[in-house]
């Protein structure tokens, strides 16, 4: 299996991502979205068609270049994991290939963060364990399994991502929470698509807040009952912006996740089964009609933020 | 004050107040229990606020007083004391001595001003309640109460008094529900109120002390209070409205399925072992005649077993976590035959235990 991975900082919510994503289908049937501006593209089994995936990738980041004038990175190798490293690698404007066998020695040198998933809590306690490095952690198996899958399968039951995740930075610095839940009730919609078009129910919904200061916060709730509906990720994602933001800052990125991804294996609320299942339906006829007619056909009159 | 007691009698009265005293240590006063002599007894008492216990034991009292001194290590002393004797007595700066024999201890204590007051309820508004009752209807219900602290009106069991002296009792956790009924007379109570899990918890062990007896139950405002012999415990109830349980019970599913208790226990607890540890999901098929149980982990691997049962409705597959099928089917009377309602793969069942009533269970799917 051969995988390429496509991160470019661009802006969110402009036909480019949808325009980057077709080019990428045009390689591969087996294309899968990370998030807005990331992508993932199986060229196993294109070698007849389009040659060698080394040389498919790098036209893939050429033709993204020359049609749409954007900067891509890509990365290339056996599993997306390694993959997605090396495309955060090769940023800005690069592109590595991790030939196979070579995924170890590649991967070893560099520190544990850069694992998709590794965040800032789970990088703490692997530091506490004296875990630095990628080939430290590759001695536990245990932690292998959990974090890093080389051996991941291209075909066959597929295991969901890490995370679904959206963000912006700003055209100009809001202070304003109202106008900052209208960005982020944007970000949501992208994001609820997302899970809906995986058939994913998230059970961690995270918020991320960087300032003009830079200071960066991301905060997150576990939900009891995961969801992948619009409103109910808003709920969350409201409250986390009303909990955790400094009144007066101004803020530059907004950004909303959702991962603890699952299709199967809980329980819905007796007490919310009917709610949801209208939800359901009425969720999956917006996606429906937004797929034939586009994204602008149709939209959810969003409740105007009240205190309760 | 100074007061003299025997060993057992101390004993008996600080057993209760141990899983009561706060073990947090947020306020340092809850972990003491409160020592204090009156009408020729001494009575001791522990609370975190939301529960609290008073046990009576009969005393030779030298001189009134009160004190309050580590509940733990008070337990502890009297317990391993030599003598059949303890001789409890106050001295300066609220330091206490515990003497027993040749053993002396002086441990500190914290003044007993600061003691949080126990509720009093007039002997009048306390109702009569069998013991063994009200012992069987909180085991039949405080397994479904929610642990998710975030939803309050979930961490306990709602009572509310129906016509001609029955009491129903329910819980639910949002994916099962448990409702009970049985005569209980009259508790004059007004309207439904919702008892905190840790305060039934521990009314449970004090109904077990004796089950044929009698309990006196009362409500005032905010708390419940329960007086059995010399134990007496109350309760601050749980404000919030707890939701429209009605709603949720299904009146009309089409397929009923009757299967053996022991058959079903027995299956689910082998088939459970190859279950997620964390959701242990089960699959329930039903077709003519059988009830087939299995697990599938992918880690694992798989488990099937198959049930001769009751069953003439069409073939359905239905996902439940096997936790919450032998939570209820440990409560059910032994050798009666179990009753599953099922509509769906999606809509809640019900489980009966044949002959009872008053005795039903709400358990939602699994999403497999």
């Amino acid at each position: 299996m051969a995988s390429i991975f496509l991160p470019n900082r661009r802006h969110v919510y402009s036909q480019f991502s949808d325009r980057v994503f077709a080019i990428l289908e045009r390689y591969s049937p087996e294309v899968h979205a990370l998030s807005i501006d990331e992508g993932v593209v199986d060229l196993t089994g294109t070698e007849r068609l389009f040659g060698p995936p080394v040389k498919t990738a790098r036209n893939i980041l050429a033709r993204i270049e020359k049609d749409l004038g954007l900067s891509a990175s890509g990365g290339l190798s056996t599993s997306r994991a390694v993959a997605k490293i090396a495309a955060t690698l090769a940023k800005p404007h690069g592109f590595i290939f991790v030939p196979p066998g070579t995924e170890r020695s590649f991967l070893s040198p560099l520190a544990v963060e850069s694992i998709p998933g590794v965040g800032p809590k789970t990088h703490k306690e692997l530091l506490q364990q004296g875990i630095n490095t990628i080939a430290d952690l590759l001695k536990h198996p245990d932690l292998r399994r959990r974090y890093l899958d080389l051996e991941e399968a291209g075909h066959g039951e597929r295991s969901h991502d890490h995370s679904i995740g959206n963000e912006t930075t700003l055209d100009r610095p809001l202070k304003d929470r109202e106008k900052m839940e209208e960005v982020l009730w944007e970000l949501v919609e992208e994001v609820g698509r997302r899970l809906r078009r995986e058939e994913a129910y998230a059970r961690c919904i995270t918020v991320k807040i960087r300032y003009s200061t830079f200071k960066t916060i991301t905060r997150s709730r576990t939900l009891t009952t995961p969801t992948c509906f619009d409103r109910e990720i808003f709920e969350v994602v409201r409250e986390l912006l009303r909990k955790n933001l400094t009144p007066g800052g101004s803020v530059r990125l907004l950004g909303v996740s959702a991962s603890s991804l699952r299709s199967s294996g809980w329980q819905e609320s007796m007490f919310e089964i009917q709610k949801r299942r209208s939800w359901e339906k009425l969720y999956h006829g917006i996606d429906r009609v937004r797929d034939k007619y586009g994204e602008e056909a149709i939209g959810v009159a969003r409740l105007h933020p009240r205190e309760r | 004050m100074e007061v003299r007691a025997r060993r057992a009698d101390f004993l008996a009265a600080l057993y209760w107040t141990q899983s009561i005293v706060e073990r947090r240590n947020t306020m340092p006063m809850l972990a003491n229990v409160l020592v204090e002599t009156g009408h020729g007894s001494v009575r001791v008492t522990a609370t975190d606020l939301e529960v609290g216990v008073r046990g009576r034991l009969d005393a030779e009292v030298l001189t009134e007083g009160r004190v309050t001194l580590s509940a733990k290590k008070f337990y502890e002393i009297v317990r391993e004391a030599p003598e059949e004797t303890i001789q409890l007595k106050r001295l300066e700066n609220e330091w206490v001595e515990i003497r027993s024999g040749r053993s002396v201890f002086k441990v500190v204590g914290l003044d007993a001003r600061e003691f949080p007051q126990f509720p009093h309820i007039e002997g009048e508004k306390l109702a009569a309640t069998p013991a063994g009752i009200l012992k069987e209807m909180i085991e039949k219900t405080l397994f479904s109460v929610s642990i998710d602290e975030t939803r309050y009106s979930l961490n306990g069991v709602f009572i509310e008094e129906r016509e001609k002296g029955k009491a129903r009792m329910v819980a639910t956790d949002g994916h099962r529900l448990a409702l009970v009924e049985r005569d209980l007379g009259v508790l004059g109570l007004e309207k439904g109120v919702i008892l905190p899990r840790k305060g039934l918890a521990e009314l449970k062990k004090v109904l077990e002390a004796s089950e044929d007896g009698v309990v006196a139950i009362g409500f005032k405002e905010n708390m419940g209070l329960v007086v059995k012999e010399d134990v007496e415990l109350f309760m601050r109830l749980i404000e919030g409205d707890f939701p429209d349980y009605n709603k949720v019970i299904p009146k009309d599913n089409p397929y009923v399925v009757k299967v053996e208790h022991e058959a079903l226990l027995r299956s689910l607890r082998r088939v459970s072992i190859l279950s997620s540890e964390r959701y242990k999901g089960v699959k329930i098929d039903l077709k003519d005649g059988k009830l087939l149980i299995s697990a599938n982990n992918p880690d694992l691997g798989e488990a099937v077993e198959e049930i001769e049962v009751e069953y003439g409705g069409k073939p359905l597959t239905v996902g439940f976590n096997a936790r919450y099928l032998m939570d209820v089917l440990g409560v059910f009377r032994e050798g009666a035959e179990v009753e599953l309602e099922v509509k769906d793969e999606v809509s809640p069942s019900v489980m009966r235990s044949a002959g009872d009533d008053g005795y039903l269970y709400v358990v939602m799917p699994m999403r497999l």
